[in-house]
């Protein structure tokens, strides 16, 4: 179904009337976007939706002070409050609609009246069908016609999937994601994809088969020829059904292993890759580490050098101020004859004793005293010795030690200032390899192609086991058929006319109970692999995080893997995304298979292209999957109104949206309370600033005006 | 018997000393406290020159005061004679090994302090670089 116009008066929020067209593009697609602040009423929109198609009455807001009916309010308060005793005021939800060539205008309204104690209600369905010539006739003047209309409603959506096509995006992504939650949902599917019929359909079959096969056997019961052939047909029968549903059970593994191995192929070789990559950044990080450990052994041993140096000669240059003094103290003890001075006292004192000194010149009174004042002033040898060994010290080793240090000190210095520069390179060069190269998750990647293996393996396995059944079941088949041939020729021996009557029915019931069972089979995959393909392929192209999107074969719900993996919790951008994905996806299929069914005659009703309503799709996502979910959604489907809050309307969305949309509408809401966010209440639109929200005083009940963009 | 009791002052450097259960190789400057004795004795001489310096009284408990026959050993004997010699203007000192081991002790005091006080401005294992610069300086204005 796609709508041509939606029109709603004084309905729950909305006062006077308000009017959304959907004006198509020219490929007859149309995507209106309709901006709202919070709390503006974008779930009336689709309650309003809810009350025209099923007439259920949404709750709403208690008026203060009044005994209304449930009916009664959902009629704009303020409109309600105006009225006068033995007034009345009319609310409605009015749309004009296109199924299968045919437009039809319906409307919904209900009436309320204020009398003496209490307001009454009544509500009306007005049901207009154009001919083909765009003459209306009205349908509501025939009473038996005019529920007719109700039900022609309900099946323009079907009340178990109007949350579906006309959602809310996170509680739905939430409903999808949830098994219990999920199972209602699931159900409705099913019944929409007519699978639930087939199973009747072979349960009916079934059952005539048991009913004939009772008959002939109450009929042959005497006859134990005929029963062990019987027994022998049964049996060939449980062998065929159980080879061909262990071969039906190989195939479908065999998809599974095949769609598994398809979506980790990617994935593999991306982690092949980093693991490469990995391995080939190792063996630098390696070197780098190397020329680390090198330089820091270089840097080590200059510093040791470096520190010996420094405690070598015992800071010998630091004595150079005391030499001038101490060196004079020697250089005058040397003058004095006292240093060197090897002479012992003992020797002079037995000079003095002789009477001639030593040179052969007697003895004056002032040479013994010369030799006396010398024997005074002489050092002690062990004196002697320390004081010439320093005089020596300071003339040669000092010097010697002053010109070592002076020369090699600034050199060690310099050798560790390169080496520490050398080793802060070094570092600087494995900190920038482990910067640019962070460690991919090489586990990963083994892990994937573990599993890879193990697919590959079974793949193999039961493509095996597939070749050898074929002509298994073809040899278990032709086994049947002999007997039951030989059956059947017992049948006509024994049991004459009325047996072969009952033989023959058999024979159709069978036929029609395989024939039954094969297409539901057939069914049940086809739909499987046809949402399967369609979900992944408006899915996966689309996101960039490495998951994709299947089908719960059980459940025909979709599902996101991670790396060949069930991601359990999915939610935020990838539930929407898949979400969206899902519900355009069997939207195609649901019309698809009907166009089929009808085609091999089966009467199921006819479907046409479906209208969405979506309600905060970007709310829970990021402004990446924002973005991704704007650019998804043009051209997904014939028709698309997405209602879009305030907040949520960023540069990301907008983009995209301007350049797409057929029509831009607000939602405005006049009100008395100012709103606690100013800065979400304006948006842009085409660069035109566009406040959601009137702030009056006087204003006595909020109310919301639905109203076109230019 | 002389000996060269380590002002208090020089604690903090002990553990440059390879004897030293502190001293770790990144620290490791001077073979033994004898030798670090006679550099900081050098030390202080080089900062406070031939000026009576303040007589030392205060010890480190550990090690115990060196004898004066462990510098003969370690060919350190001559800077303790050239400060003394140097310090007094007199070869008399000459013959007092007592005293020229308290005149090295009371300018190993004033060098230790002076070497606290760079080793508190820095770290333990910067400080033997810092000894380095010192030394180096010395030994290049010597040259000149």
């Amino acid at each position: 179904m796609l709508i041509e116009n939606l029109i709603i008066k004084d309905f729950l929020s909305f006062q006077g009337e308000n009017r959304i067209d959907f004006p198509q593009d020219k490929d007859g697609g149309s995507l209106v976007v309709v901006l709202a602040e919070n709390s503006s009423g974008k779930t009336n929109l689709l309650r309003s939706l809810r009350f025209l198609l099923y007439g259920e009455i949404p709750g709403a807001e208690e008026p203060p002070g009044t005994d209304m009916s449930v009916e009664a309010r959902v009629v704009h308060k303020a409109a309600v409050l105006r009225l006068a005793q033995g007034e009345s005021v009319v609310g409605y939800v009015e749309a004009t609609v296109r199924k299968l060539n045919r437009r039809h205008r319906f409307r919904r309204e209900i009436t309320v009246t204020k009398g003496t104690n209490r307001w009454s209600t009544e509500i009306v369905l007005k049901w207009t069908q154009y001919g083909t010539d765009g003459v209306g006739e009205k349908m509501d003047r025939h009473p038996d016609i005019l529920r007719s209309g109700n039900r022609k409603l309900e099946s323009l959506v079907p009340r178990a999937l109007f949350d579906y096509f006309y959602f809310r995006g996170e509680e739905l992504a939430d409903r999808l994601a949830s098994k219990t939650k999920g199972q209602s949902l699931s159900q409705a599917l099913t019944q929409q994809l007519y699978s639930e019929q087939w199973g009747e359909a072979v349960k009916t079959a079934q059952a005539v088969h048991n009913d004939i096969q009772r008959e002939i056997d109450e009929f042959n019961k005497s006859n134990i020829e005929y029963t062990r052939a019987q027994q022998d047909v049964q049996l060939a029968e449980l062998k065929v059904t159980a080879a061909k549903e262990e071969n039906d059970k190989n195939e479908e593994r065999l998809a599974e292993v095949m769609a598994e191995l398809r979506a980790i192929d990617d994935v593999k070789i991306q982690a092949l890759k980093m693991r490469d990559e990995y391995r080939k950044q190792a063996i630098e990080w390696e070197a780098a580490r190397d020329a680390v450990d090198a330089a820091r052994a270089d840097q080590q041993s200059s510093e040791n050098t470096l520190r010996r140096l420094a405690g070598r000669y015992e800071g010998a240059p630091f004595l150079v101020s005391a030499l001038p003094r101490a060196t004079k103290i020697l250089q005058e003890l040397k003058e004095r004859n006292l240093l060197p001075a090897p002479i012992a006292p003992g020797f002079i004192d037995r000079q003095l004793l002789k009477d001639t000194c030593i040179c052969g010149t007697d003895w004056t009174k002032a040479m013994r005293a010369a030799v006396e004042q010398y024997k005074e002033d002489a050092l002690s040898e062990k004196i002697s010795g320390t004081l010439t060994n320093l005089l020596n010290w300071i003339e040669q080793v000092l010097p010697q030690q002053i010109k070592t240090l002076a020369e090699d000190l600034p050199i060690a210095e310099q050798m560790r200032s390169k080496a520490r520069a050398k080793m802060a390179k070094a570092e600087r060069d494995l900190a920038n390899i482990k910067k640019s190269a962070p460690q991919p998750d090489e586990g990963n990647a083994e892990e994937l192609l573990r599993r890879a293996r193990t697919l590959e393996a079974e793949k193999a396995s039961l493509r095996t086991k597939l070749e050898r059944a074929r002509p298994q079941i073809h040899l278990l088949t032709e086994q049947l058929q002999e007997k039951r041939q030989k059956r059947d020729k017992l049948v006509r021996k024994g049991g004459g006319k009325a047996n072969l009557r009952l033989a023959n029915e058999l024979k159709a019931a069978e036929r029609v109970l395989n024939l039954a069972t094969d297409s539901q089979h057939w069914l049940k995959r086809a739909v499987y692999q046809a949402l399967q393909e369609s979900v992944a392929s408006l899915y996966d192209p689309v996101v960039m995080d490495r998951t994709t999107a299947h089908i719960d074969k059980a459940t025909l719900l979709p599902r996101i893997h991670r790396n060949g993996q069930l991601e359990p919790n999915f939610g935020g951008g990838q539930g929407q995304l898949v979400t969206l994905a899902h519900i355009i996806a069997l939207s195609t299929l649901r019309r698809k298979l009907a166009a089929q069914l009808r085609a091999q005659k089966v009467m199921v009703p006819e479907h046409d292209d479906q209208s969405f309503f979506l309600d905060s799709v970007f709310a829970p996502t990021g402004p990446n999957f924002a973005r991704t979910i704007a650019k998804f959604l043009p051209h997904k489907a014939k028709q698309m109104l997405v209602l879009v809050a305030g907040q949520q309307w960023q540069e990301s969305v907008r983009e995209t949206l301007e350049k797409e949309a057929n029509a831009f509408y607000r939602f405005h809401l006049h009100t008395d309370v100012p709103p606690t966010n100013e800065a979400d209440t304006k948006v842009s639109v085409h660069g035109a600033s566009i406040e959601l929200v009137s702030v009056d005083s006087s204003y006595s009940a909020p109310f919301t005006k639905i109203e076109p963009l230019p | 018997m002389a000996s060269f009791a380590l002002p208090i002052d020089a604690e903090p450097l002990l553990a440059f000393c390879a004897r030293d259960l502190n001293c770790k190789d990144e620290m490791l400057v001077f073979d033994t406290y004898a030798h670090l004795a006679v550099f900081c004795a050098s030390y202080g001489f080089h900062l406070h020159g031939t000026t009576p310096p303040p007589l030392a009284t205060t010890f480190v408990k550990k090690p115990l005061p060196i004898e004066h026959h462990v510098f003969d050993g370690s060919d350190l004997k001559e800077p303790l004679f050239l400060i003394a010699l140097a310090a007094t203007g007199s070869d008399s000192v000459a013959r007092d090994l007592d005293k020229v081991m308290q005149i090295n002790q009371n300018y190993c005091a004033i060098g230790a302090r002076e070497l606290s006080k760079r080793l508190d401005a820095s770290t333990k294992e910067e400080f033997p670089f810092v000894i380095a610069q010192l030394v180096s300086d010395a030994a290049t204005a010597a040259r000149k």
